[in-house]
């Protein structure tokens, strides 16, 4: 983001758009705190949050590698079973809350405020908050592994008694889940009030981009959930150390009630996590199909519909614990039905492709990607759904190999599409699409290497969160670990291409980057002046990215 | 915050100025919602607990 004083417009796409208040406001702070510390821009957070969650990727990555080292033959090879379990539980927190979460926030600071024709997010001090409460936070947490007691080992579900039966450091966990918990609240506050108050004129709610609008629903999800994890884990830290008994059997509390508990918060957690992974998805696959998205409207319903049915399925998570059969019936037919507006999304983004005058740059490839792999996940999902059958999968490998179906080549894939369809827009120079495209195909091939054996070793029993298993597991944990190898290898090649792409790229991006793309981010110049859309832009057929009233 | 223009009219002020306290308006509401969510299972399980 060298230049400045760059062009707001690309005139050959964009028509009639007035530039000339824009080129006067590209004043950066000039000192290094100035600009990254005290930062308000939403541009520099919007980086902040993508270099964290980064980082973050690699660190939770690393312990992955950890665990799928041990798992490479039976027996114990290389880490105690305590330590093995502070790895899957730390990975799990890390690549939910530090990976994934911050990622899309980042995308969230970087193109709302650009997608909707406002000059900034609507709270930017607060903006600055929430995001440098974050390294403290995951700094706390990563200390505890370094503590006498170690790290937290009961699992990122954190269910009593086990998680109770850790030391002292677990005080320094649910510490470090409150900030998170209010980097995202106020976020979201942010999110929220950026869209509903900074919107252009013009710019009505079903004119805006699906990537806004699946985030506005997520930050409503964010809003009514993560006070309910701050809430149970609160109750866990008083069980801990000020001897109350919410959920201590022996005090008379209920172990159960904290399950019901987290996963009201745990399935619409999901939901946080691909909800923006759908919306990115809905705005790379009109741009390389060359037509508008199929279905605007359906999609935004969809989404709201989805956002509504994650409330109402968490005991699918504890069908073992034992519930009324009317109980199961119930959890089980909401969960199934959440594949119906799912599966309107998958049939909207083929319809969308389908007749498109398609090509197959990085970023379409891993949206297609998505959207193959991540309906594996869907459809595993559908099994487990099923109360008379979960009791077979229940703390599987099966129900391993399905979640990471949808969060590796569903929302981490989707992440990557989104970074590479907006890194020329961001750094003003185009990636390497030979290196984009090797990153594609290793990624691909390796993460079904990965995670497709661990559903036949669920199906065969082997249980999840063990160092240590039975001889006939050997072979598919092998397979299985050679893939994670490969997958985690395939990613240097991916922070490669940004640093060659950000320092290194010789090549300019143009305004529109990518020729068959709508939408206001793409009048702007890449990269796009510090301060934007100080005079709200037009709203048009050529400035809006998809609307059915312009879909013809 | 939204933000000033050079040059702005009475009626443009006065536009901004209302956009200004929508954006509070709304960032209260939400934050007031996440702390009575909070409160709510806390104090649930409180009476639970006794």
């Amino acid at each position: 983001m060298s230049s400045s004083h760059t062009q707001v417009i690309d005139h050959a796409h964009s028509g009639e758009i007035d530039s000339h208040h824009d080129e006067h406001h590209d004043h950066k702070p000039q000192g290094f705190l100035d600009r990254w510390l005290f930062t308000t821009n939403h541009k520099d957070i919007g980086t902040l949050y993508l270099v964290f969650s980064l980082i973050m990727f690699l660190v939770g990555g690393s312990m992955a590698m950890v665990i799928r080292a041990e798992l490479f033959m039976p027996g114990l090879q290389l880490v105690e079973p305590d330590f093995y379990n502070q790895m899957t539980t730390m990975h799990a927190l890390i690549m939910v809350f530090g990976a994934v979460m911050p990622a899309w926030v980042g995308f969230a600071n970087w193109m709302i405020p650009m997608m909707i024709g406002a000059p900034d997010m609507a709270l930017p001090r607060m903006n600055n908050w929430s995001f440098w409460i974050l390294p403290f936070a995951f700094t706390m947490l990563l200390s505890t592994l370094f503590m006498e007691s170690g790290g937290p080992a009961a699992g990122w579900t954190l269910y009593p008694p086990l998680s109770l039966q850790g030391g002292q450091s677990f005080a320094f966990v649910v510490f470090a889940v409150h900030m998170m918990g209010i980097s995202s609240i106020m976020g979201s506050i942010n999110v929220i009030a950026t869209i509903l108050n900074m919107r252009a004129p013009g710019m009505t709610l079903l004119r805006m981009p699906l990537f806004v609008w699946t985030w506005l629903i997520t930050a409503f999800l964010l809003i009514a959930v993560m006070p309910v994890l701050a809430g149970a884990v609160t109750m866990l830290l008083t069980d801990h150390f000020f001897g109350t008994s919410f959920f201590n059997a022996a005090g008379g509390g209920d172990p159960v009630m904290f399950q019901h508990i987290f996963w009201f918060f745990g399935h619409p957690e999901v939901y946080i996590m691909i909800l923006p992974a759908f919306g990115v998805v809905s705005e790379i696959i009109p741009t390389f199909a060359r037509k508008p998205l199929f279905g605007y409207a359906a999609m935004v319903y969809a989404t709201a519909s989805i956002a509504f049915l994650s409330f109402i399925v968490w005991a699918h998570h504890m069908f073992t614990v034992g519930m009324p059969l009317a109980g199961q019936l119930f959890f089980m037919y909401a969960t199934m039905l959440i594949a119906v507006p799912t599966g309107v999304k998958v049939f909207n983004w083929v319809s969308t492709m389908w007749q498109g005058s398609m090509t197959f740059e990085t970023p379409m490839l891993f949206a297609i990607g998505f959207v193959v792999l991540f309906t594996i996940g869907g459809l595993s999902g559908l099994m487990l759904a099923i109360a008379s059958v979960d009791l077979q999968y229940h703390d599987t490998y099966f129900v391993v190999a399905h979640f990471h179906y949808v969060l590796v080549p569903g929302s981490v894939f989707a992440l990557m599409a989104g970074t590479y369809y907006w890194l020329p827009k961001w750094t003003g120079h185009m990636y390497s699409e030979r290196w984009g495209k090797i990153h594609f195909w290793l990624s691909t091939i390796s993460v079904n290497v990965l995670f497709f054996p661990q559903h036949y070793l669920g199906l065969a029993g082997m249980p999840r969160r063990i160092p240590d298993y039975s001889v006939q597991f050997a072979d598919f944990n092998m397979i299985s670990s050679i893939g994670g190898f490969v997958f985690g290898a395939s990613q240097l090649i991916f922070v490669g291409i940004i640093i060659h792409c950000v320092y290194k790229s010789r090549v300019k991006a143009s305004a529109r980057v990518w020729e068959g793309a709508k939408g206001l981010e793409w009048i702007l110049s890449s990269p796009p002046p510090y301060h934007s859309f100080n005079t709200p832009p037009p709203i048009n057929r050529n400035t809006v990215a998809h609307a059915d009233e312009y879909a013809h | 915050m939204p933000i000033d223009r050079p040059n702005m009219n009475a009626d443009q002020k006065a536009e901004l100025k209302q956009r200004r306290s929508r954006v509070m308006v709304t960032a209260w509401i939400l934050a007031a919602v996440a702390v009575a969510i909070f409160a709510t299972f806390i104090l649930s399980g409180v009476m639970a607990d006794k």
